[in-house]
């Protein structure tokens, strides 16, 4: 469509669900590209699939030097049909399509991040040198499992600077937390990469916004961080951390070794009943969340996806569905509200994994229901990460169960 | 309860400032906390005014406009649009931080600092400021401390007496941790003291020549002023700076370092620097001094005591011997043939020979013993209580050891030595006095054939006084007129006809008479007089055969040549220009040497007599089969003739089957080589019977005619018939009466051939 500046930029999102990696892969870029040819292509899917399978289908549709980037996720996110009543596919590949005159987009990426995370988020800020575009900002995928990315965001802060946003997410695996992939190439071949951040700069010759938001809330009293080291929290109010942690979210009658007990026969339900409670930490505008990923009964430490400063004051954070799906469409309408009058061409959203769990299904449904609508109908794709990357205001650039979402126009 | 979270952060803020161990460190932590607690865009310390941190401005430098703002101020940045600022002073109005000047500001679009904000960052600069301090207190006594660590480490070096490059590489390793392990560089110039052609002598982290210091290091050598110099690049980054090393007040070269922080500490990096360069000159200085001890009482070649430090030696033995009664005993070493060697090699492989030599003579003696060398080819030996006898075992061994072929200049030689053994004869004889007796005796050796020792004896020093007067005589004795040449013919035994003349020196002394050739030739040979002696022969023989080929077209001369001579380059030269000179072809010359001769320096002889037959000049081997190889030269060398020498012949008269057979054997051996054989020394008629009767062509004695003066006209001997020889055993001959030959000249002087 055109946009309001007369160029022809245009954004698409194509989801396949086929059984064939290939053919989902080549499917959604078809879909993305409606025969058209893109100058980048954002690919999320669930790490089960066969990648190389899946990045040969889209190589095979997309142009030799249309730049790709992308990575596994714990879920995928792409318009619902409208009235469907169908289950938002729980595995799919999503391709993310963007072109036209007008845009720009430079792919750059480092190894061996959990090495050197902020001279990691120092190289792909780089790219940025080669946007010839007034309007920029830069995306970042990068490895969930690496721990502590805000060192990441901050080295591409340090390079970048206020002028340029931040929007991205941590790369994901349903879960499993063993292995998470991310993606960078052109049409001609992709690279599939571990312990990697994968930066795309941005350049636009119209305004993009950004917005963010989360949906949680305080619950109970405060307590102080007493010790901690990265994002392992030691003591709270002196005491360990794991007891009072456990102590304010026990479910009725759990203890905390049937909660140890349960995080070898089941997994998945030792994550969800933490997810539902993660730690706030006091800031100036609301609370810095933070995922709690597992209890060590032996230390009698919790553990955080992200860093939790010694001497923070944090709460246990609550929330409910409708919380949560507010939460998304609020970050849509605050990224629709920073291009000001424009007409967004498609919105990509960064979602947290753990705000999926706790939504569940029909949960889902809803919130990318509320994004769309929020979003006028207009395209919109994205991940649910492991950690999310939002810098509008301020230094503070890494978020966790939050909503980030990124307008173009 | 109410919080807020300005308190909260505050806390975060304190453990996060106090984790770094550096100010750097510190400032970037304070910057991001602040930056994130107040959501600000931006951020900057300063310190003294100068910018010490930033955040926020990506690649762009910190405005003006931001560095002078007010607290509460707005201003405006570009890309941001208008930016509320909160200024934090790092320091108290009294001072107690120390950090005077030092500012923490932040920059925030959209929403101006409340009053709580202000207060915390305020409590956040003063937090920033006392860390700073005693960051810089710390790291200041930490510096002093290692620097002093340092010093007293490479102090304690010099004073050990550690090898330099020990004390250099502890020098740059030093330097380069206290500049924050900044690469370091350490360049001194050349022996010659060439500022412009520098040697990197030690460094510490320069992964390679780092070009840069390399031109700094030329660049303070170049500069006058205080020796110092550096290359400053924008600010933060790295620059170089370098500082001048002197030894004894003289500038010998750099010491250069990469740095990266303006400041190390309290202190300016180049003023570190200063004092490392401080060490370097006190222990290049110690070094100088005792290299200059060393080569005081060293030979720089071979390294073993000069004759300075060995005759203090001695002197101590000497007392010691004579207190308690010992024996002392040196030797004297002479090499026999260096001399050639070094003048055809070139005195590097003449100086790599003279340390080998020095190291098989070291091997020869006991830990207690001392070796040194006196000077050109002369070494002396000490034997620690030890008579003479001991002395000629061990002459022995290093005669032998030397006899062996040494390799240099990537050739085979051969030099050999003479050894002179003299013992302390008495407790009043003095340290040079026992020298002298074994250099004495050493000539000795020389005389009587080298390669030997002899023992000295009291009457030696007369003899060698003799001598040593006879060759200050014979250098002058050309120029004198005393020299001559005299000429033996050469005889076809056939015909009687004379087919060439052999030339001979002649010595007549104003005081002495006819000096025999077997006295002044050796002398001669242990000199440059040889070739002098040598060219004197050549010239004059060749202008007398010059004159006799008019009359005898096919006269030819042959001309002994010596050792010396066969491997010196010019003796083609001269030959070449002889002939030039009196007009005669290569081939009327004959050159006589022996097989000795070609034994010290085969390569070489050959190349020499290889460039004499280019000029159609004949090669003869003298006393051919009293030699070591003589059949292995014959293949060698491009060999035209052998002499058959004297010592052969002597049976022959006798009818001595085995000398029969002998010259026999060489008579058929040289036919089928096609090489022409001479029998030399020929004294009576039937010798030459024999000769005859085997076939032998040619032949050369007193039966025919003794050596003559170019007066007498050797060349005129008249042709007699040939004697009819008598029946040798085994060969069958018509008997005849022998014809009357030319009556024989007085012999001009003793002659050894």
């Amino acid at each position: 469509m055109q946009t309001a500046d007369g160029m022809h930029r245009w954004m698409n999102v194509g989801r396949s669900v086929h059984a064939d990696p290939r053919t989902a892969g080549a499917q959604a870029t078809a879909l993305a590209q409606a025969d058209r040819t893109a100058t980048l292509l954002l690919v999320f899917c669930p790490p089960t699939i066969d990648l190389a399978a899946m990045l040969a289908g889209i190589c095979s549709v997309a142009a030799d030097e249309t730049t790709i980037a992308g990575c596994t996720t714990f879920g995928e996110i792409a318009p619902v049909p409208v009235g469907s009543q169908e289950p938002v596919p729980d595995e799919s590949v999503v391709v993310i399509a963007l072109g036209g005159p007008g845009f720009e987009a430079v792919c750059v990426a480092d190894r061996d991040v959990s090495e050197h995370r902020r001279e990691s988020g120092t190289a792909i800020a780089a790219a940025m040198e080669r946007v010839t575009l007034p309007f920029r900002a830069q995306l970042i995928l990068a490895d969930g499992l690496s721990r502590e990315q805000h060192e990441i965001v901050r080295g591409t802060y340090s390079i970048l600077g206020a002028t340029v946003p931040l929007v991205g997410g941590c790369s994901a695996d349903q879960l499993t937390y063993s292995s998470t992939r991310q993606f960078h190439g052109t049409g001609a071949g992709v690279e599939v990469l571990r312990d990697a951040v994968v930066g795309v700069a941005l350049g636009s010759s119209s305004p993009m916004g950004t917005g963010i938001s989360h949906g949680w809330s305080k619950n109970g009293d405060a307590m102080v961080v007493t010790t901690s080291e990265g994002g392992r929290v030691h003591l709270l109010d002196g005491e360990p951390a794991a007891q009072v942690y456990w102590a304010r979210v026990a479910p009725a009658g759990m203890t905390l070794d049937d909660m140890d007990a349960l995080r070898e026969s089941d997994p998945f339900a030792y994550r969800e009943i933490l997810f539902r409670h993660p730690l706030g930490l006091s800031r100036r505008s609301g609370e810095d969340l933070r995922v709690v990923h597992e209890i060590d009964v032996a230390s009698g430490s919790i553990g955080c996806l992200a860093d939790v400063p010694q001497g923070a004051l944090a709460w246990i954070m609550t929330t409910d569905h409708d919380a949560l799906i507010e939460a998304a469409a609020a970050s849509c309408s605050a990224a629709v509200d920073g291009v000001g009058d424009l007409d967004p061409i498609g919105f990509l959203v960064f979602d947290c994994g753990a705000r999926k769990l706790k939504l569940g299904a029909e949960g889902l449904r809803a919130e990318q229901e509320a994004i769309g609508k929020m979003a006028g109908g207009k395209p919109f794709g994205g991940f649910y990460t492991y950690g999310e990357i939002g810098r509008i205001n301020g230094a503070r650039g890494m978020h966790q169960l939050t909503v980030v979402t990124l307008a173009l126009t | 309860m109410s919080y807020h979270w300005s308190i909260h952060q505050l806390t975060e803020y304190f453990v996060a400032v106090s984790s770094p161990p550096l100010a750097d460190g510190a400032v970037t932590v304070a910057l991001e906390q602040v930056t994130e607690a107040l959501e600000a865009e931006v951020g900057v310390v300063t310190v003294k005014g100068e910018v010490a941190g930033s955040v926020g401005f990506g690649a762009a430098s910190v405005p003006e406009g931001f560095l002078g703002a007010l607290d509460g101020g707005v201003v405006e940045l570009g890309g941001l649009g208008e930016v509320h600022l909160a200024v934090g002073l790092l320091d108290t109005p009294d001072g107690r931080t120390g950090m005077a000047d030092g500012r923490l500001v932040v920059g925030r679009i959209g929403e101006a600092y409340s009053a709580e904000e202000r207060q915390m960052l305020q409590g956040m600069a003063l937090v920033l400021g006392l860390r700073l301090q005693s960051l810089v207190t710390l790291a200041t006594e930490q510096q002093r401390h290692r620097l002093v660590e340092n010093l007293l480490q490479i102090q304690r070096a010099v004073s050990a007496r550690r090898p330099l490059e020990e004390v250099l590489d502890a020098v740059t390793s030093g330097a380069s941790a206290l500049l924050g392990d900044a690469p370091v560089g350490l360049w001194l110039a050349d022996a010659a003291g060439d500022m412009t052609n520098l040697r990197l002598v030690s460094t510490e982290n320069l992964s390679e020549v780092d070009e840069a210091l390399a031109d700094v290091a030329r660049q303070t050598l170049a500069e006058g002023g205080n020796g110092r110099a550096r290359e400053s690049s924008p600010a933060g980054h790295p620059s170089v700076v370098g500082e001048r090393v002197l030894v004894a007040g003289e500038v010998v070269g750099c010491l250069v370092a990469r740095t990266s922080s303006r400041r190390i500490g309290d202190h300016d990096p180049a003023e570190l620097l200063s004092a490392f360069a401080q060490q370097v000159d006190l222990a290049l200085t110690d070094a100088k001094t005792l290299a200059e001890v060393r080569q005081a009482h060293r030979d720089p070649v071979t390294s073993l005591p000069n004759r300075a430090l060995f005759l203090q030696r001695l002197d101590q033995e000497r007392e010691s011997a004579v207190a308690t009664g010992t024996a002392l005993t040196v030797l004297f070493v002479d090499l026999d043939r260096f001399k050639a060697v070094n003048d055809t090699l070139g005195h590097r492989a003449g100086d790599d020979l003279l340390a080998e030599v020095a190291r098989r003579i070291l091997m020869c003696i006991g830990a207690e013993d001392v070796a040194a060398r006196l000077g050109g080819d002369e070494f002396a030996v000490l034997l620690h209580s030890a008579p003479q006898a001991v002395g000629g075992k061990v002459a022995e061994r290093i005669i032998h050891a030397l006899a062996r072929t040494f390799t240099v200049a990537d050739r085979e030689v051969l030099i050999g030595a003479s050894v002179g053994v003299a013992e302390l004869a008495s407790a009043e004889q003095s340290a040079s006095s026992l020298l002298s007796d074994a250099d004495v005796a050493m000539y000795c050796a020389k005389r009587s054939g080298r390669g030997r020792w002899v023992a000295f004896e009291s009457q030696m020093h007369d003899d060698v006084s003799d001598q040593l007067s006879l060759r200050t005589d014979l250098q002058l004795a050309e120029a004198a007129g005393q020299l001559s040449v005299v000429y033996q013919p050469i005889v076809a035994i056939a015909t009687g006809a004379v087919e060439g003349l052999e030339a001979l020196v002649r010595w007549n002394h104003p005081t002495r008479g006819q000096v025999p050739p077997s006295v002044f030739i050796p002398i001669a040979e242990e000199s440059d007089i040889i070739l002098t002696l040598g060219a004197f022969v050549l010239r004059q023989a060749l202008r007398d055969l010059a004159r006799w080929r008019r009359e005898q077209p096919h006269l030819h001369m042959a001309v002994n040549i010596s050792g010396r001579q066969v491997v010196d380059p010019q003796l083609p030269v001269l030959l070449a220009d002889y002939l030039d000179d009196e007009g005669l072809p290569g081939e009327a010359v004959t050159l006589e040497v022996t097989e000795s001769m070609l034994m010290g320096d085969p390569d070489r002889a050959r190349e020499c007599l290889a460039s004499l037959k280019r000029l159609g000049a004949r090669l003869s081997i003298d006393d051919f089969g009293t030699g070591y190889s003589s059949l292995s030269y014959l293949r060698q060398f491009p060999v035209d003739q052998v002499k058959i020498d004297r010592s052969f012949l002597q049976g022959l008269g006798s009818g001595a089957a085995s000398d029969i057979a002998l010259v026999q054997g060489i008579l058929d051996l040289c036919r089928s080589l096609d090489l022409q054989v001479v029998a030399e020394g020929i004294e009576d008629e039937a010798s030459l019977d024999v000769l005859t009767a085997l076939g032998c062509p040619l032949g050369q004695g007193y039966y025919f005619a003794r050596p003559m003066p170019a007066s007498d006209e050797p060349h005129r001997l008249r042709h007699t018939a040939a004697p009819q020889p008598r029946s040798a055993p085994g060969v069958s001959r018509e008997t005849s009466q022998p014809e009357a030959r030319r009556g024989e000249l007085p012999l001009i002087g003793s002659l050894g051939v």
